[in-house]
């Protein structure tokens, strides 16, 4: 008399389906992590790239800070010129500041106070007890690639050494004053036009 | 014995190990593209769109400025010669991000939406392209009675 007994079929086709479930379960997620691992890159070049390209920085005197004392103050280097003649101290957006790109790649090439800029842009992060610290490299160039040289030197290529890991870039146009720039490309009026890229990566 | 509606074993085994090697190497062959990466791709270059009317947008350029290149235009009912200088300054920054444009100017006159098309930028846009504009105050004959003109740019790779 077989009812109410399961048949050896049963219970093997049982394992196998529960088998297959649970890998498969296990498997799709990894499928997508590089994916998500991109993305979110992505989305911390895009972050930094619009943080230097549309903020005067905080607080406003920020590029009085140098080497010495980076580690002793809280700051957020942002790059555009603040017009405090204009009304409502007027951003002008994409309009680069000489001043702050020099302050800006003057700390990101000392290591500590590299550390620190990485801190204050949210790159230096602890989650769920894991540290994340991501590699922050931003330089200025022509439209056709080479870098902004400023008395020979470049104005910005400062940061991280690339490590051959994923890396995400985020490119913006903008423009500083002609005059501090030796080898300007592509000049409008008396905007010498270049693109700033931001390269993130993990 | 009966076998209606059964499965046979060994087939079974056969056909989940297929099943599975079949899902393995798909998504280990291919890239995986989700939907959400595609869109930063558009966010990159709308935000390029952007940053070039913005640095366009010069008071002080006069035939490479928006402004400047308004005022200068050289139009045959709705297609307009753009000054040489803005013609050329554009189409550097557009080879530079590897990037094909259309660009219209909009400006509204007795209730009715006026275009004009830029001469050398008047390409028919992919499906995938995207579109910024900038609003610029101008004097133009375009438009006799609109002082506020859209100029739009649309992007596509």
């Amino acid at each position: 008399m077989d009812e109410g007994k399961l048949s050896l079929d049963l219970l093997i086709g049982l394992s196998i389906f529960l088998f297959t479930f649970i890998f498969v379960a296990n498997f799709l997620p990894g499928v997508f992590a590089d994916v998500r691992n991109e993305i979110n890159l992505a989305h911390q070049a895009y972050r930094i790239a619009a943080l230097l390209v549309e903020d005067p920085g905080y607080p406003s005197e920020w590029e009085s800070i140098d080497v010495t004392n980076c580690t002793n103050a809280e700051f957020r280097p942002g790059l555009i010129v603040l017009n405090i003649d204009a009304p409502s101290n007027k951003k002008e957006y994409n309009h680069l500041d000489f001043n702050k790109i020099q302050k800006f790649a003057e700390l990101m090439a000392n290591n500590v106070c590299r550390s620190e800029v990485k801190k204050y842009f949210g790159l230096d992060l602890t989650i769920f007890g894991s540290h994340i610290s991501y590699g922050l490299n931003a330089s200025l160039k022509n439209l056709n690639g080479s870098l902004l040289l400023n008395n020979s030197q470049p104005i910005l290529n400062h940061g991280d050494l690339s490590s051959g890991a994923q890396l995400m870039k985020f490119e913006r146009i903008v423009y500083i004053d002609h005059s501090f720039v030796d080898n300007c490309e592509l000049l409008i009026g008396d905007r010498c036009v270049a693109k700033l890229e931001v390269r993130v990566w993990i | 014995m009966d076998l209606k509606a059964q499965t046979f074993t060994l087939e079974g085994v056969a056909a989940s190990l297929l099943l599975l090697i079949a899902t393995y190497t798909i998504f280990q062959s291919t890239v995986v593209l989700a939907p959400s990466w595609s869109e930063f791709e558009n966010v990159q270059l709308k935000q390029l769109g952007y940053d070039i009317l913005r640095v366009l947008d010069d008071p002080s350029g006069e035939n490479t400025s928006l402004v400047g290149m308004i005022k200068n235009l050289t139009c045959n009912n709705d297609r307009c010669q753009p000054p040489q200088e803005f013609l050329s300054n554009l189409t550097v920054i557009l080879s530079s991000i590897n990037a094909n444009a259309r660009t219209e100017i909009l400006c509204v006159e007795g209730g009715e939406i006026k275009v004009f098309v830029l001469e050398g930028f008047n390409k028919t846009p992919t499906p995938n392209a995207i579109r910024v504009s900038r609003f610029v105050v101008v004097d133009t004959s375009l438009c006799q009675n609109a002082r506020v003109v859209e100029v739009r740019l649309t992007l596509w790779r």
